[in-house]
């Protein structure tokens, strides 16, 4: 009985397509795929206050391999703060123990910051670009310094972090949205 | 006997495949997993391509959209990083065409590097299309734009051309493609089986493609103009969907993604989305002859408690601003309306919605 369970899973596997929503890539195309799916999301509020240490609010593993040597983490995010002034108030996005980027709340009305960037691996899983890893808060635009370049190592396991820092400690803010998608292209 | 062990231990192997690759249910440190290898883009490459030493206009990226693969009311997302190697006044010009159509033009003058989100929509049609920022010089992907918007004619319905260029005013000078990434959503776009010969030589497919599975889809889709009454104060509703009770579930996320034209002057015109009666973004822009947008609304970790862009004055959309986000509290287990309404500070301007979209983020 087991046998013949085993024999048709067997079956069934030569018998399926490649991949899990009936398209099968011969080789380079991989469109087509029209499901988008968060690798991680936090969308509940995480507040740091009375303190200036860097604190981790979200913290996971990114299989190794999962980008493939052409894809991309499309990462997005919202920091609320408790107090409008221009103290700096930062979210910093780490991989595998790299600063990706470090957006920053630092204008006197400035009470939230939305970001929306991608990280893409430059036809190796150990090359990356990006926009640049300041302090800007700002995703689609112009910025005065070059792109970001990294070179991580992302065919194996690598932990991903999200930091909030207050640099005055009497300061209050908090992460309210974090999502993070894998756009896997080998 | 031989081939029974090799489909048994086939056959174990497809039996736990799913527990390790699969991971649409996984938890990873207490938060969900939904499957990364579900997500691929259309075409992504980030290796970096220079043009220096020519004033010619020069192509950096390169692909083909599949005929009949944007559906009447599919659209393309484009993301691309460019940078120049030299900071200094001299134009250095960036282009994207698509169907040999130019979608956007932006030049550069002073600065070190760009990222440029571009949308480009099927309006109704598989034969025409609008998109923010047709030939302006605004660096920004969303927020107040000036010059025309993009209205095309390309006939997605066979094979198009989707190009990214950059042009030195100088020859000196020297431009970078550091990364260019398309995005596809199809809708009312018929289910493609493997007999549907739209893709390319390199692909087969197997059964019908899923295109409204529960991931990250389009609920929304409508580039259909609509104006608000002339000689009006009020709000009007320009754009109005429904989406359907439970398809976020409780971690997941709305993206809208607006369009607008309107009288080009300082008055300030509104815009406010409205989410089960909820106020969950507003904006004002002037000076502007449209106005492009985009926020994501997410539900925390309930179907019934939500975070969202709040109301400002500013007309931008992924920056820094100083306001709040909206945490209001409706029950998205339920059909609940989307409205989109515009008015004006002075009744005889003019304010158009040109395209509304929703796209919806499942995560349980």
């Amino acid at each position: 009985m087991k046998k013949s369970l085993f024999i048709l899973a067997g079956l069934v596997a030569i018998l399926s397509p490649g991949y899990s929503q009936n398209v099968r890539v011969a080789e380079v195309l991989t469109y087509g795929r029209d499901r988008w799916v968060p690798f991680m999301t936090s969308n509940t509020v995480f507040n740091i206050t009375n303190t200036s240490v860097e604190v981790t609010a979200i913290s996971f593993t990114i299989p190794g391999g999962s980008m493939g040597a052409n894809g991309a983490l499309h990462i997005t995010a919202v920091t609320s703060s408790g107090t409008s002034n221009i103290n700096t108030k930062s979210m910093i996005f780490r991989y595998g123990g790299t600063v990706l980027k470090r957006p920053a709340m630092n204008i006197a009305t400035s009470n939230k910051v939305t970001l929306d960037f991608y990280l893409f691996n430059r036809a190796s899983e150990s090359s990356q670009v990006s926009i640049p890893a300041g302090t800007g808060a700002t995703s689609w635009t112009e910025f005065n310094t070059a792109p970001a370049t990294f070179t991580i190592n992302t065919a194996i396991d690598q932990t991903f972090t999200v930091g909030l820092s207050n640099a005055v400690a009497s300061d209050s803010m908090n992460l309210e949205q974090f999502s993070l998608r894998v756009l896997r292209k080998p | 006997m031989f081939y029974k062990r090799i489909f048994c231990i086939f056959g174990l192997s497809v039996l736990l495949l799913p527990l390790v690759v699969n991971s649409q249910n996984l938890k990873i440190g207490g938060i969900l997993d939904y499957g990364s290898r579900s997500n691929a883009p259309f075409y992504a490459t980030a290796v970096m391509v220079n043009v220096s030493n020519t004033t010619a206009e020069t192509t950096v990226a390169s692909t083909t959209i599949p005929g009949g693969l944007m559906g009447s009311n599919g659209f393309l997302r484009v993301s691309a990083i460019m940078s120049a190697d030299f900071t200094n006044n001299n134009t250095k010009v960036v282009r994207f065409r698509f169907g040999g159509q130019l979608v956007n033009a932006f030049d550069i003058v002073d600065a070190r590097s760009w990222s440029k989100q571009i949308n480009i929509w099927n309006t109704n049609t598989p034969t025409g299309q609008i998109a923010g920022a047709g030939t302006n010089v605004a660096i920004v992907s969303y927020g107040s734009l000036q010059g025309p918007m993009f209205n095309g004619s390309v006939n997605t319905a066979i094979d198009q051309p989707l190009i990214c260029t950059v042009s030195n005013g100088v020859a000196t000078d020297s431009l970078n493609l550091e990364s260019f990434m398309v995005t596809m959503m199809p809708f009312n776009r018929p289910a493609l089986t493997e007999s549907t010969p739209v893709y390319g030589p390199n692909m087969t497919i197997a059964g019908v493609l899923s295109q409204f599975s529960d991931g990250y889809r389009p609920l929304i889709v409508n580039t259909t103009p609509t104006t608000a009454p002339a000689l009006s104060l009020a709000e009007n509703t320009v754009f109005s969907g429904t989406i359907p009770g439970g398809s976020m579930a409780s971690n997941g996320t709305l993206r809208v993604t607006f369009m607008t034209d309107q009288t080009s002057n300082g008055n300030l015109k509104y815009m406010t989305v409205r989410y089960g009666g909820e106020i969950v973004r507003q904006w004002a822009t002037s000076l502007t002859t449209h106005w492009m947008g985009s926020f994501t609304m997410s539900n925390r970790a309930s179907l019934t408690n939500q975070i969202s862009g709040g109301i400002s004055s500013a007309a931008v959309s992924f920056s820094q601003t100083g306001m709040l986000p909206a945490n209001i509290f409706v029950d998205s287990s339920v059909d609940q309306p989307l409205i989109c309404t515009v008015s004006n500070s002075l009744a005889t301007d003019t304010i158009t919605g040109r395209a509304f979209i929703v796209e919806c983020e499942r995560a349980n």
